[in-house]
């Protein structure tokens, strides 16, 4: 019973330090760069959205973005991080980002169509609370491992 | 500053408390290393200690193993009696082992207080169990520092499109 906690715990740990890696190394090491994008057109578009097994539709706003990266200059479509009840209020809450307004975004220089909106402050942290957690459990199994252990006496 | 942000302080906070305990019980431990004196002991007699928790229908039964010994301090001999740390479930089979393994008559170290050399220890070496208290307070500190460390960075103000 205890080597099958043990080994559900280090399974866990590693489960969550690999995904951990490989999001840092994915979302940080890789070196995404920042750059102004320009808002060419704004619409709203619906989408699936599941919670507690139940699938709903939910609104965001839909952008046409033009960004200037590696000397060449891209226009991509994108969709908004805010997901909103009814269209309506998917609608004002894109009034934030207007046509013709910059807004920072993040590319990789080897993949320029492949951006993400979070900066890199916000993946770091993220990317850090997967590996905390995984590396604490794995460390925390191997502690438990030895403890385990018939002492001496 | 936002709830992120606030949160992460207060979480690396009590990390940092957390810590501090954490270096005080292992500066315990290591003192009690340092002062305990080994000595070589005699097993007298052993035996097996059982505690039953838990209700009629959940029962779970821990057993120790004991033992009588002897042994000389200061060219006294002195008895004393010590029970194992390594608490086990289950069955007694381990136990079992364990007293076959120190039958009367042999010999092994044991560790006793200098100042009272009646106070006995028997599983006080330079080893993880040994530091396992302050090693759990360790991970969870740093667990927490590390999780205050990823808060304040998630708290970066985020861009919402």
């Amino acid at each position: 019973m205890t080597k099958f906690v043990i080994f559900f715990l280090a399974f866990f740990g590693a489960v969550f330090s690999v995904a951990g890696s490989y999001l840092f190394y994915s979302q940080v090491l890789r070196g995404r760069k920042q750059t102004e994008a320009e808002i060419l057109s704004v619409d709203v578009e619906s989408f699936k959205t599941q919670d507690e097994g139940e699938v709903y539709t939910a609104y965001r706003a839909k952008y046409e973005i033009r960004f200037s990266a590696g000397g060449r200059l891209f226009q991509l479509p994108l969709s908004g991080n805010l997901a909103s009840a009814t269209a309506d209020e998917a609608r004002a809450k894109a009034r934030s980002n207007p046509v013709g307004s910059h807004r920072p975004v993040y590319y990789l220089p080897a993949r320029p169509e492949d951006i993400v909106l979070d900066s890199l402050g916000r993946r770091f942290g993220f990317c850090l609370l997967l590996l905390s957690i995984g590396l604490s459990v794995l460390a925390g199994s191997v502690l438990l491992w030895y403890i385990a252990q018939p002492l001496e006496w | 500053m936002n709830a992120a942000r606030i949160a992460s302080i207060i979480v690396a906070a009590t990390g940092m408390v957390t810590l501090a305990i954490g270096f005080f019980l292992l500066q315990k431990r290591l003192e009690l290393i340092r002062t305990w004196k080994p000595v070589h002991a005699q097993v007298i007699k052993g035996s097996i200690e059982q505690r039953t928790d838990g209700d009629a229908t959940n029962q779970s039964t821990s057993y120790w193993a004991c033992y009588e010994l002897t042994y000389t301090v200061d060219g006294k001999i002195m008895h004393a009696t010590a029970r194992s740390d390594d608490e086990l479930f289950g069955d007694n089979v381990m136990v079992q082992a364990k007293l076959v393994r120190h039958a009367a008559g042999t010999r092994g170290t044991v560790y006793i207080n200098p100042d009272n050399p009646t106070q006995v220890r028997l599983n006080l070496g330079r080893n993880v169990v040994t530091f396992a208290p302050a090693l759990w307070v360790l991970l969870a500190a740093v667990l927490l520092l590390l999780i205050g460390t990823s808060l304040w960075f998630i708290g970066t103000p985020a861009i919402f499109w």
